[in-house]
């Protein structure tokens, strides 16, 4: 049995894995964003003098919100894209440091 | 569609200050001796993405607080401890329609510029013309301006 490329599969199988569970991350911004400003909407409905402020505050509120998402994003990718080879050439360099075969 | 003033200050400022940032990140990329053209295009294509990406969504706040119709005015004090004693649930209001609109409508915008941020993401991985790291990184820029500007 193949060892070496059972290794590097579990390794790219660990990192698809943590992609996904990273890019669930998305999913509560979308929601907390929503919920805030149906609220603000409803204060701007019962008080509509107040508009500026509370759209002000909305937009504050909304990108600050959305930068958990961003991050699950961006290490989302990070660990599609470039943890795969990050941690196949240590895997593969470890092999040879330890003189294991195949690599 | 009027951009209100107060939608096109805040992108302004988050503009600005994600332009600083960027230009730190590429500063530090020379430092560290990392620099080359890709890391100019990946912290362009990063930056206008990020500026984009707030822009948007001011603009879907906006037209969802103008989409808003008035309301009724709320309950009086006597009146709305009466429904509290009632319960929470009952003192918890159903949100009107045009809060729902205003709801569904950011959501939506939500899940557009996400996958819009995605693609430039996969963009800046795939093609050899981008950094990645510069791509993604200018990508957090907006949410630490707005936090430095709200201090």
């Amino acid at each position: 049995m193949d060892y070496v490329s059972l290794a590097v599969g579990l390794i790219l199988m660990g990192c698809a894995i943590g992609a996904g569970l990273a890019l669930i991350a998305g999913i509560g911004p979308g929601i907390g964003e929503g919920n805030a400003v149906a609220k603000a909407c409803e204060a701007i409905g019962r008080q509509p003098e107040s508009k500026g402020a509370v759209t002000s505050t909305m937009i504050m509120g909304c990108a600050i919100a959305e930068t958990t998402g961003l991050y699950g994003l961006v290490i989302g990718i990070l660990l599609i894209f470039v943890a795969p080879n990050i941690f196949v050439g240590v895997f593969k360099s470890a092999m040879a440091a330890f003189g294991i075969g195949g690599v | 569609m009027k951009i209100q003033p107060a939608v096109r200050e805040q992108t302004k400022a988050v503009a600005v200050g994600v332009c600083i940032l960027t230009a730190l990140m590429v500063g530090v990329f020379l430092v560290i001796g990392k620099f080359d053209w890709t890391v100019l295009t990946g912290a362009i294509l990063g930056a206008s993405a990020g500026i984009a990406n707030f822009f948007l969504m001011a603009l879907t706040v906006q037209k969802a607080a103008d989409d808003m119709k008035p309301l009724p005015p709320e309950p009086e004090e006597g009146e709305a401890d009466a429904a509290q004693q009632e319960g929470e649930a009952a003192a918890e209001a159903p949100l009107s329609e045009g809060a729902k609109r205003g709801r569904d409508r950011v959501r939506l915008s939500y899940t557009f510029r996400m996958l819009g941020l995605g693609l430039v993401a996969v963009l800046g991985a795939l093609l050899p013309c981008f950094n990645i790291y510069a791509v993604l990184i200018p990508l957090l820029f907006p949410g630490i301006v707005i936090r430095f500007l709200n201090r």
